[in-house]
């Protein structure tokens, strides 16, 4: 036999083509098919806090998806959003509006089969303020003086000066009622123990792999719909859908605008797109030149044509358009506003500002955040056309919100959906911790405290539209948009709400087999 | 073994560098791999230095009418996720990674190729300690060692030129050192030492010629792998800014549409894999010409 | 051959230490710090500060430097600045599943690339040869996480024959991880074997020029006996030893491919302790890599000294 017979022959190559196949191909069939129950819920989350995920559902390292599901808070959104009852039932305020007293729900336990009283409620409210457990949600409720249990059943606040919103920032999505029992009267530590109200009983814990939550049969507002809830880390976006695609999830909350076609020529996919309150911004110093003279940043926001924005940003879900507002269209404070681009506008501005020949602006954004550095490359385009030649900068996504953030004079930045009660206070209001625009404006100020005293709701509203007036003629920070959120699921679901996660109510889905 | 060396130190020494270039360029030109190669990195050089002129349109201008439209007659390679052009960016996109890495290699080439020819003749500590420090940096995982890096020097490209060229002229370092080791200790090399030729002269006419070959086809393909390792830092979020055209950046952005407009991430993905491609087959004939030409004389 | 074995161990282990200065300056001259990190938005004045002192990030450098350094040489990985857990315990389950998935994708490459590498070597310049190597180099350019991309679409998503992503936790047993690894380990498996495709003809082609294969072919035996018994038994071990070393380096960029398929390995861990700038979780990741490389490079030369039949035919 010859070389030329053994080596180049057609069986050879015939052999080692299948060997090769074979060998990429041979353990792939065997191990398709998952452990668990056809009817659990397999959702993902993005492991956001990088496995320091705990249960306490005020902590900066709370698990947030699996939070939700353990406990309940006071009170919900209801359809429109507004407060509508949870485990309080009732809930009301003195005139003056500094007093708030909240009536608690009958016969709710806990998972460990306590029953609920105002004592958990009074102990998870003070948690909160605890300056050892440091919540994000502290600065949004340092408004409570005094909290105190009247009854088993009655809880009464007391705020340092009036606010007729209260139920507004009481519903926010991060307060949930833990239980006391066994918590030493200690307000200081980490709530471990995963035992809440809520619609799923905490199995396992693993926030890096697979967290199993069991439904609890007892849930006051009826028993789930799944017997089990799968809690997935996959921290990257595309290997989050592809394994909706591939079966391995039953739900991705969240789904870039641009991908809905994976779904649209496919069977077995439902796709969902509802408003939010959420908002990108790019937010200049209003302390800081030349930003701090009002025409120049007037100027860069009048160049926005903010429907070209949506258009190229957020695809086929669309969105609503802002005139740098951070009050969204569902919320009762929303005022219509209309804000063309206004190139001519914009130039004389500049032009008075001492510009005539436009302006050179460095734009920091970062990759932390897919819609920041869209929206930063959307605007340098658009700001071109005004003669404003906009650098923009890529800032690493480490360390962005200490380092780049309310340090340089612009930046992009990301906020999720807030009422408007809260947000104007948190990051408009002079020296508030996140004002980042650095904005004082005596006027505003006044105006937010006017309208937090003010009783009648049509007279408040058409305060904060005063104050959001404002925002628009004076402020630094250009928001252009609230997008419209995209949720892919299995169409095995039923029972998925179009509402924002936060307000997602877990236990009415079901799925069939 | 020392025989075949020291006809290959002749025939590099005899023959000047601009007098190999043409004849060798037409001996690569006589292989289909080496015409191929030669073709494509033709085709590239072309477009990276006239890409300004030829495109179709301006490579950083967003329609937003038509956002991911797929290929047409108005857009040929179809059009990115902000509504850019794709065939235009491609075009250009080569140019910032050419640029940055072909510094950072020709840096890496001068830093490594002396280090190692250094390291080599000196021997001793200075050697250990070199290859101590060269060992170092290659145990690190490279991805991990760029990130560090690119993190340290923020978004600034050009300040990933000297990040790149220390990282990569570690392993030239390597090469250059072997290479080196191995002219030196041959018999005709030290027996030049023992007569006290000069040092310069030793090393101009004994090490370079026999070293220069190998640094040169080693840093050639090393800088094409930098052109790679680029794409992957900007796949991770470094890398170059947008909206610079940047072929691993334009794969990076489009990721998420992989499978709805292809043609986003597909044509830098054709036009990086064209370039590597080309380059090396061009590079692995020209090396092994060299290789073939000094086999045939030392047979001779 | 001993004495040889030690010096690369020692050196080995100078190289280990190079490695962990080199990291722990690194990270320290990066912007930010792991409570900028934990912080986010709230990383300002008294918050921040405080958070320093709890970690005690708040001494200066050559502090933590030597204190670091000192319960480390008493064998102390340390503890995890956020996650409050000894960094033993988060490495290596990682370090495992990333053994498994390079493991399996060498033991699923070195023959694949065996078999194209010789029968491209045979046939030098031939048509299979350039297909061949041109495939590879492809293989080799195209980024890992495009292939990563395209083969979920193909086989997961359409095919539906391997799950897309890996669900399973860190600590999981390997019965769990083999189920999933088809799809991680088939990239790594194309970029290993073109690696050490490439080497493996190039070598061939080498020895294929050598004088024992000319003498044995006037002595008239057969090619395909050179070739087989000759020629690939002399020609494993610099490709083995190549593999092993570019095994080495493909680990380097491994993170891509684990955080594409949600794997759970060493180079996310690693990736991750960078964000958070969790030094101890990172020096620890780093110093299993560079062990590792050591312990391959070692192996290669071993390999490569004690198999050569240059220089064995040298000393027989």
């Amino acid at each position: 036999m010859t070389y030329r017979d053994t080596l180049s022959g057609r069986p050879w190559r015939r052999a080692a083509l299948s060997l090769f196949v074979g060998i990429l191909l041979w353990p792939t069939d065997m191990f398709v098919g998952s452990t668990a129950q056809a009817e659990t819920l397999r959702i993902a989350h993005p492991l956001g806090n990088g496995g320091k995920e705990n249960v306490d559902p005020i902590h900066r390292n709370r698990f947030y998806p699996v939070t939700v599901m353990l406990y309940d808070g006071l009170l919900r959104p209801d359809e429109a959003g507004r407060p509508s009852p949870s485990l309080a039932t009732q809930w009301e305020s003195s005139p003056d509006l500094r007093e708030w007293i909240f009536i608690l729900r009958e016969g709710v336990t806990f998972h460990d089969g306590s029953a609920l009283d105002s004592d958990d409620v009074v102990f998870s409210l003070r948690r909160v303020l605890s300056e050892e457990i440091g919540s994000p949600l502290r600065s949004t409720l340092a408004i409570m003086a005094e909290i105190e249990a009247l009854d088993d059943r009655t809880v009464r606040i007391t705020l340092d000066a009036p606010n007729a919103d209260f139920p507004t920032m009481i519903m926010h999505y991060l307060f949930r009622v833990v239980s006391s029992e066994g918590q030493d009267e200690s307000l200081d530590a980490i709530y471990e123990s995963g035992v809440g109200t809520g619609p799923f009983k905490l199995t396992t814990l693993d926030a890096e792999g697979t967290t199993v939550l069991e439904a609890n049969p007892d849930y006051w507002d009826g028993a789930p719909g799944v017997p089990m809830v799968e809690v997935i880390a996959i921290p990257d976006s595309e290997a989050r859908i592809q394994a909706l695609l591939a079966g391995q999830l039953d739900l991705v909350r969240r789904v870039n605008p641009q991908q809905l076609a994976l779904f649209q020529n496919r069977d077995g996919f439902e796709v969902q797109t509802f408003a939010t309150g959420d908002w990108t911004s790019l937010v200049m110093r209003t302390d800081t030149p030349p930003f701090d003279d009002v025409r120049v940043r007037r100027a860069l926001r009048l160049l926005v044509d903010r429907e070209a924005i949506v258009r190229t940003v957020l695809g086929e879900a669309g969105g609503s358009v802002s005139c740098d507002t951070p009050v969204w269209p569902g919320d009762p404070y929303h005022v219509a506003q209309e804000c063309p681009p206004d190139l001519e506008e914009a130039r004389r501005l500049l032009a008075e500002a001492g510009y005539p020949d436009g302006l050179d602006v460095e734009l920091h954004t970062s990759g932390l955040n897919a819609l920041m550095v869209e929206v930063a490359q959307v605007y340098q385009a658009q700001a071109a056309e005004a003669g404003v030649r906009v650098n923009v900068r890529m800032a690493p996504s480490d360390g962005y919100w200490s380092n780049v953030w309310m340090q340089r004079p612009f930046v992009a930045a990301v906020w999720s959906q807030r009422p408007a009660a809260q947000i104007l206070s948190e990051a408009f209001l002079s020296g508030a911790n996140w004002n980042d625009s650095f904005w004082d404006n005596e006027e505003f100020d006044a105006l937010l405290a006017e309208a937090r005293a003010t009783i009648d709701f049509e007279e408040r509203k058409a305060v904060y539209a005063r104050a959001q007036q404002l925002i628009w003629e004076d402020g630094g920070s250009m928001i252009a948009f609230f997008p419209n959120r995209v949720r892919a699921y299995s169409d095995t679901l039923s029972g998925v709400q179009p509402v924002h996660d936060f307000f997602l109510r877990w236990h009415e889905i079901t799925k069939a087999e | 073994m020392s025989i075949l060396l020291h006809h290959r130190a002749r025939f590099a020494a005899v023959s000047s560098r601009a007098s190999v270039i043409v004849p060798l360029l037409r001996v690569i030109w006589r292989r289909p791999s080496g015409a191929i190669g030669l073709c494509i990195c033709a085709v590239h050089a072309l477009l990276a230095l006239l890409g300004g002129f030829i495109v179709p349109y301006d490579p950083l201008a967003q329609d937003p009418t038509a956002v991911l439209a797929a290929p047409s007659f108005a857009h040929p390679f179809g059009t990115d996720h902000l509504g850019r052009d794709v065939l235009s960016r491609t075009i250009v996109g080569g140019q910032t990674a050419m640029a940055v890495t072909g510094i950072a290699a020709i840096l890496a080439v001068l830093w490594g190729g002396s280090v190692g020819i250094l390291a080599a003749m000196r021997g001793g500590l200075a050697d250990e300690a070199i290859m101590r420090l060269v060992d170092a940096v290659g145990a690190l995982p490279y991805l991990l060692f760029l990130l560090l890096l690119a993190a340290f020097v923020g978004d600034s490209v050009v300040a990933l030129i000297p990040a790149l060229a220390l990282f990569y002229g570690v392993a030239i370092v390597r090469v250059t050192r072997a290479a080196a080791l191995s002219v030196y200790s041959t018999d005709f090399v030290q027996a030049a030492i023992v007569r006290g030729e000069p040092v310069g002269r030793v090393l101009r006419q004994e090490i370079l010629p026999n070293v220069l070959d190998v640094i040169l086809v080693d840093g050639a393909l090393r800088w094409s792998w930098m052109i790679l390792g680029f794409s992957a830092l900007s796949f991770l979020g470094f890398g170059v800014a947008p909206p610079t055209p940047d072929w691993g950046l334009m794969i990076a952005e489009t990721r998420h549409v992989l499978a709805i407009a292809p043609w986003a991430a597909l044509w830098p993905c054709v036009a990086l894999a064209t370039f590597i491609v080309g380059f090396n087959l061009l590079i692995d004939t020209a090396g092994k010409l060299i290789g073939v030409d000094h086999e045939a004389r030392g047979q001779r | 051959m001993l004495a040889n074995l030690l010096t690369r161990t020692l050196s080995g282990f100078v190289t280990l230490v190079v490695v962990l200065v080199i990291v722990f300056f690194a990270l320290e001259a990066l912007p930010g710090d792991a409570c900028t990190a934990y912080l986010e938005r709230d990383a300002r004045d008294a918050l921040l500060a405080a958070c320093r002192e709890r970690f005690g990030l708040d001494e200066p450098v050559p502090a933590r430097f030597s204190s670091w350094a000192m319960a480390l040489a008493s064998g102390d990985l340390g503890t995890s600045i956020l996650r409050d857990r000894p960094v033993g315990d988060i490495l290596w389950p990682r370090f495992r599943n990333t053994a498994l998935l390079a493991g399996v994708a060498a033991a699923m490459a070195v023959p694949i690339a065996l078999v194209f590498g010789t029968l491209a070597a045979l046939r030098q310049d031939g048509v299979f040869d350039i297909a061949a190597s041109t495939v590879v180099l492809v293989a080799m350019t195209v980024p890992e996480f495009v292939i990563a991309t395209v083969l979920v679409f193909i086989f997961a998503i359409w095919l539906q024959w391997a799950p897309a992503v890996v669900t399973v936790s860190a600590g999981a047993p390997v019965g769990d991880l083999i189920g999933a690894i088809a799809l991680p380990a088939a990239v790594l498996t194309t970029t290993l074997v073109a690696h050490a495709m490439r080497v493996h003809r190039a070598t061939v082609v080498e020895y294929l020029a050598f004088e024992f294969v000319e003498a044995a072919r006037l002595r008239g035996l057969p090619k395909w006996r050179i070739v087989l018994f000759d020629v690939l038994p002399a020609a494993l071990p610099p490709t083995l030893s190549v593999t092993a070393v570019s095994l080495a380096g493909v680990l380097g960029g491994v993170v891509i491919i684990e955080r594409v398929f949600n794997y759970p390995g060493l180079g996310t861990l690693a990736l991750q302790a960078i964000l958070e700038r969790d030094l101890p979780v990172l020096q620890g990741a780093v110093a299993v890599f560079a062990v590792t490389y050591v312990l391959l490079a070692i192996t290669a030369d071993l390999l490569t000294e004690l198999l050569d039949p240059r220089t064995r035919r040298g000393t027989s």
